[in-house]
């Protein structure tokens, strides 16, 4: 009788405990990020003007006379900055996907990539920056460009490990029954590197909203990047700490709504095995 | 456990590519010290949080060192802290560990109409040194120029620039502005047409890469401010005006000496107080010259540093096109330098 349960009961639970454990992990990360922030305004010699304690961000955002209004305008800064980083993160998980996908056909043509590849991501932003405007403008490409830049490295490599970590055992099977490289390839080598592409996206999710903000700060002046800047110059600090603090519960948010979708397809997995 | 360990990977790149994302070419910027002896004589040490890296903007501070003008009105030294894009905004610094600083007219106007207590105490140019520089093919000599053009401007000079197409009623619509931060390499590409600059900084240094670059003043086109301007707090004021005094006249003799030598002015820049940031000696002097026409009014009994009420005047009504509705007391305490005046008439030019 357990046996024909037990599967459906085994990815409920799962889902069950990965949804526990994301919103214990985010409300211990809440309650660290408080203690860091107000143990670090207390050691430095920073004006409190400048540094702005959870008291003046809860204050900008929630209780002062214009907090409606400083709501409204972060969230449409925020939505515009989301939508940058959705299209830095699908074209970098796509390319890194093909990519990945290519290196798996040849050996010699990863063993001559990788290391460029994992070279050039060393390279900080700022610099490549003005050259990627100059090919791809300042338009969405150009912040789906500087966008993917960020993410495609740490997803290839994930995604490269996945692929690679198909049991040798099931290729071998595979070929002795007379599949070719293709039919390992589909029927083996994909389902096991489908996993880590969700394992990347939870790896690189929060990256691209780094990178749309790189965009935003290099490229289009736009979103929330594009304002935090000028914030910082035109002495706006309480909108610039608010911001900060907005962004970070998003991306906390975010990466536990991606790292549920891995472990869910997981749990699909290894049920189905 | 895998998602801790990936969040904290996260913050911490993150914060790595804020940081890299805010460096610009002055990376390298040296925060330090020059010439801070120990003796304690009166007003202790004299420390400046300056406007940017240890260039030629700020050779009448170094001349001040390095010519003891400090410590005869009665520092036992001198502390000039480097700024740079990666450096904390000045106005925190002036506010909590330097005794004064050099800074733009809208940004301290900003910080002011938030309630810090500052004030400007003198400004070390007449004329504010951001321009518009364009391609001398392709041209901006008036506001009307910049219709139809892309312009690119830098995160912290953004303020001023609003506040410029404010205060000249230009169609912003008209007007497409980009960020660029740092090298505007671009615009001789031709991605963005022109470039909110300093005179004395990048139409120099693209000059001296070969490029042909045409520049206007903001300040020759409707724009009257003043340029390094020195703040200190309100307390220090009320508390510390002999020591405030002592510090503009130190200044005053420092950039005296930047106006009647200007080679000497670069080459103590170049050679001591800015060694690490490498800079070319040629394109530092230019700019050290151009810097020089912008502290002088054309007044033969000038006193440096120093302007009229109505000078202040309108660099309140420059800004407050932009939105910032504050008195010329609430931002300017020009009674200090007035007295030093006073009290050494001697040094007036």
């Amino acid at each position: 009788m357990s046996t024909a349960i037990k599967p459906s009961g085994n990815a409920l639970g799962a889902f069950a405990r990965s949804a526990a454990r994301s919103a214990l992990t985010l409300s211990g990360t809440v309650v660290a990020i408080l203690v860091v922030w107000t143990l670090f305004l207390r050691t430095v010699n920073v004006s409190p003007f400048v540094a702005k304690s959870p008291v003046d961000v809860w204050s900008y955002l929630v209780t002062a006379r214009d907090a409606a209004a400083n709501r409204s305008a972060i969230w449409s800064l925020l939505a515009r900055t989301l939508a940058d980083a959705s299209l830095g993160f699908a074209l970098g998980l796509a390319l890194a996907a093909t990519v990945s996908l290519l290196f798996y056909f040849s050996d010699t043509i990863e063993q001559m990539f990788v290391p460029t590849m994992t070279a050039l991501h060393a390279i900080p932003m700022v610099a490549v920056a003005p050259i990627l405007v100059l090919v791809f403008g300042r338009g969405s490409v150009g912040t789906a460009v500087i966008g993917s830049a960020i993410v495609f490295v740490p997803a290839l490599l994930t995604m490269l490990q996945g692929i690679r970590s198909a049991p040798k055992t099931d290729l071998d099977m595979c070929r002795a029954f007379g599949g070719s490289t293709w039919t390992s390839f589909t029927k083996v080598a994909l389902p096991h590197a489908i996993p880590t592409w969700f394992t990347a996206a939870r790896i690189t999710v929060t990256t691209s909203i780094v990178g749309a903000l790189l965009a935003e700060w290099l490229a289009t002046g736009a979103g929330l990047g594009g304002e935090m800047l000028r914030d910082a110059n035109e002495f706006q600090f309480g909108r610039l700490w608010s911001s900060v603090v907005v962004l970070t519960i998003v991306c906390v948010v975010i990466y536990q709504f991606v790292a549920l979708a891995e472990a869910i397809v997981r749990a699909r997995r290894n049920a189905a095995r | 456990m895998t998602t801790q360990f990936d969040r904290r990977k996260f913050l911490v790149r993150g914060l790595t590519l804020g940081g890299l994302a805010l460096a610009g070419p002055g990376a390298l910027a040296a925060c330090g010290s020059s010439g801070s002896n120990t003796g304690s004589t009166g007003f202790g040490i004299a420390s400046q949080r300056l406007a940017w890296i240890k260039n030629t903007e700020f050779a009448g501070s170094y001349f001040a060192d390095k010519n003891g003008y400090y410590k005869e009105a009665g520092f036992s030294g001198a502390d000039l802290v480097a700024g740079g894009p990666t450096a904390p905004p000045i106005e925190s610094d002036v506010l909590t560990r330097t005794f004064t600083g050099v800074s733009q007219v809208p940004i301290v106007a900003a910080a002011v109409a938030q309630g810090a207590p500052l004030k400007i105490i003198g400004a070390v140019y007449q004329r504010y040194a951001g321009c518009i520089m364009s391609m001398t093919a392709k041209p901006i000599k008036t506001p009307d120029d910049l219709y139809g053009k892309t312009i690119g401007c830098a995160s912290s000079s953004e303020p001023v620039w609003r506040n410029f197409l404010a205060a000249l009623k230009l169609d912003t619509t008209r007007i497409k502005t980009v960020p660029v931060q740092g090298n505007p390499i671009g615009m001789t590409k031709g991605e963005i047409d022109g470039y909110l600059g300093f005179i004395n900084s990048q139409p120099i240094d693209l000059q001296h890469l070969g490029f042909d670059v045409t520049s206007m003043l903001l300040a020759d086109v409707g724009f009257p401010l003043v340029g390094q301007t020195y703040i200190t707090t309100q307390q220090n004021i009320d508390q510390h005006r002999d020591k405030v005094k002592a510090f503009l006249k130190a200044e005053i003799r420092g950039w005296k000496d930047v106006l009647a030598n200007p080679q000497l002015a670069t080459d103590i820049t170049v050679n001591d107080y800015g060694k690490d940031l490498k800079l070319d000696p040629k394109a530092m002097l230019d700019e050290t010259t151009v810097g020089n026409d912008l502290i002088r009014n054309g007044d033969s009994k000038q006193q440096i540093i120093a302007f009229s009420d109505q000078v202040a005047a309108e660099n309140i009504k420059s800004i407050s096109a932009g939105g910032l509705n504050l008195a010329v007391g609430d931002l300017f305490e020009l009674g200090p330098i007035r007295e030093v005046y006073q009290e050494n008439p001697t040094l007036a030019a």
